[in-house]
């Protein structure tokens, strides 16, 4: 088991033909992923290395049975391109481009109350089911097989915390890299309950950063609903107020957000938090032995 | 509304007697900087004379370090009240959201954190907007006077409008000022538009040569993403998270990062110059520390990247501390002890000797 995404898994990936979308697909199916069919407007009927390519999501999805969709399309289009993957019905959608318009964000979470899809995104790494399936850009040798689910706000600390947590022997059940921008389609708070219902994932580890209220809602829905063993890291502990870090999302503005009411609300929910990204791995070896 | 005009040279003259009906103007530089009253940048005048003076000499001042090309004229006004209007995106239902304060004149988050009774809300459904009746449950709440209803309804709703048309990240009027004669005056106002969404707003094109050129903003066109932070241990990484978990180890163990300077965007040598040139050029740095994870991007390349880059640069006088991990480290290490630099795999290990370089 695992969540999201597994052996199942029937991936579109739309934006097949670009420079970005061509290169990850060759990995993405190198790596085990199930490619089933390409979206690129205009070149319905051609194929991409043996890979179907339609002109729309749906006529996609109906061919071929497809239940995820991928995109490697740039920040302009990329909200018609989530708009239309709902439209269709894929259930997980994952949204890789970064730079897309706030406002648009706003409007695309309207969508996504309505429907039962689930948006991964936008701005970052992708997830994996290692061993079963990658959705993402991220390279598999960090990851193996095992019950320790991961959440993440950055695709180069996961990078880090999995890499030793693979080396130590702890293998991860699925990776999700929810994505560094300020509004993003699914947050620690929407992955949490899925992790705390799949029986392969034994204990979750969460890398949070400043800015938002994400951790502090999500602490407290652990405190109230969850069992299992949780795991925080936060990055931005020396960062300065209302600057941006890199990541759009990852800013204190109006109060909000400090490093510190997140380690409290953690702390006040039973999380145990790492105070460097090494002791992530010690505290799961500490927890699981 | 009050009487106010962005002047040209020639009109300067006649502002004084159409804006400030004979009386007394309040003359504002126009940059783009916080903090111009205490530099000088907003003067008063009560004479016809007197406004064309102030005007030549703001005209040819550097406020804030910054030239000033406009000027804007207003009325002096006696103000009654203060009050804050703005509206922003709520971080947790990620929707519009108005703010409404009886006391302006401060910041948001002072107000908040001071006397939350005189903070009004309201979540906005980007669908319906604004009701007016929500507007008029906010000045109830507060305690405005309901003779300002009308006048705030028209003024919220077309705040909203500029927010929602603009791709507004925040858009505020603080101080929104009463006067003893009933009418409400915008004293000061912010509007930030979310970068993301410029390649919308052709109409915004006249406003981007007012942009300082800053160096922030350079080094970005150039995929090196750079705060200036001001410590003492010089840090170039890759990706946002493991800069900001690098910044936090330094500080942890002692040192004070100078900066966040993130090349994930594009790692060769043209960018590793760039950011080592800097980095190392920032007052106050005494040791840089380079740290990468490698999984897409190839340490090898990494490596030849950075001694390119050094050969080119004829070095740095700075002692520097180089940790890589992940794809092709084997061969990275080989390639720079080739060159004579010693590496780090461990990133602790790393940290701690750049600290210890500062002395």
């Amino acid at each position: 088991m695992s969540i999201l995404v597994d052996k199942n898994t029937r991936l579109i990936v739309q934006g097949i033909t670009g420079h970005q979308g061509s290169f990850h697909a060759r990995r993405m199916r190198q790596d085990g992923t199930n490619i089933v069919a390409g979206v690129v407007p205009g070149k319905g009927g051609q194929d991409f290395e043996g890979i179907e390519i339609f002109d729309t999501v749906l006529e996609a999805k109906l061919a071929k049975n497809a239940n995820t969709s991928i995109m490697f399309v740039p920040p302009k289009f990329a909200p018609a391109s989530i708009m239309e993957a709902v439209d269709a019905g894929i259930e997980v959608i994952v949204c890789i481009t970064d730079g897309i318009p706030v406002h648009e964000m706003m409007e695309i979470r309207e969508r996504l109350r309505e429907e039962k899809a689930w948006l991964i995104g936008p701005n970052t790494p992708g997830m994996i089911t290692p061993e079963e399936a990658k959705l993402g850009i991220m390279a598999i040798h960090a990851f193996k097989k095992g019950h320790v689910g991961i959440a993440t706000r950055s695709g180069s600390l996961t990078y880090e915390i999995a890499y030793e947590l693979t080396r130590a022997g702890l293998g991860q059940s699925t990776v999700v890299g929810l994505g560094g921008d300020y509004i993003k389609g699914t947050e620690f708070i929407d992955i949490v309950p899925l992790f705390e219902d799949d029986p392969d994932t034994h204990l979750i580890v969460m890398v949070g950063e400043i800015g938002g209220t994400d951790e502090e809602r999500t602490a407290e829905y652990i405190k109230e609903k969850c069992s299992k063993p949780y795991v925080a890291y936060l990055a931005g502990s020396s960062a300065p107020p209302d600057q941006q870090m890199g990541h759009a999302g990852a800013i204190v503005s109006q109060g909000k957000g400090t490093f510190q009411s997140k380690i409290e609300a953690f702390k006040k929910a039973g999380v145990a938090v790492a105070k460097y990204p090494r002791e992530v791995k010690d505290i799961v070896l500490e927890i699981l032995k | 509304m009050t009487e106010k005009k962005l002047v040209p040279k020639p009109e300067a003259r006649d502002a004084f007697a159409s804006v400030g009906k004979g009386k007394e103007v309040i003359l504002k530089s126009q940059v783009l900087a916080g903090g111009r009253g205490k530099s000088g940048g907003i003067r008063r005048a009560k004479s016809t004379a007197e406004t064309v003076d102030v005007f030549k000499e703001l005209m040819s001042a550097l406020i804030k370090g910054l030239p000033v090309s406009k000027v804007l004229i207003e009325e002096k006004v006696e103000i009654r009240n203060e009050y804050y209007v703005g509206i922003t995106i709520d971080p947790t239902f990620y929707k519009p959201i108005l703010l409404f304060s009886s006391r302006g004149g401060m910041e948001v988050e002072i107000i908040a954190r001071e006397s939350p009774y005189a903070l009004g809300q309201y979540i906005i459904n980007p669908r319906y907007g604004i009701p007016s009746h929500e507007i008029l449950r906010l000045i109830r709440e507060l305690g405005i006077s309901s003779e300002l209803s009308a006048q705030l309804i028209h003024m919220v709703k077309r705040l909203y409008t500029i927010f929602a048309n603009f791709d507004a990240t925040l858009t505020e009027i603080n101080p929104l000022a009463e006067s003893f004669d009933g009418r409400l005056i915008a004293v000061d106002a912010r509007l930030n538009i979310d970068n993301n969404a410029l390649f919308k707003h052709s109409e915004l094109e006249g406003f981007k040569k007012d942009i300082v050129d800053n160096k922030e903003t350079y080094l970005r066109g150039k995929g090196v993403d750079f705060v200036y932070i001001g410590g003492n241990v010089g840090l170039i990484c890759a990706g946002a998270g493991m800069t900001m978990a690098t910044m936090d180890l330094a500080n942890a163990m002692g040192g004070k990062p100078a900066c966040f300077c993130d090349v994930a965007a594009g790692i060769n040598p043209e960018s590793m110059e760039l950011a080592l040139q800097t980095v190392s050029s920032l007052d106050g740095v005494q040791s840089i520390l380079i740290n990468m994870f490698g999984g897409l991007t190839r340490m090898d390349e990494v490596a030849k990247s950075f001694l390119a880059a050094w050969k080119n640069m004829g070095g740095i006088s700075l002692p520097i501390v180089i940790r890589l991990e992940g794809t092709n480290v084997e061969e990275g290490r080989r390639i720079m002890k080739e060159n004579g630099f010693d590496m780090f795999t461990n990133l602790y290990d790393a940290v701690q000797k750049a600290v210890e370089l500062v002395g």
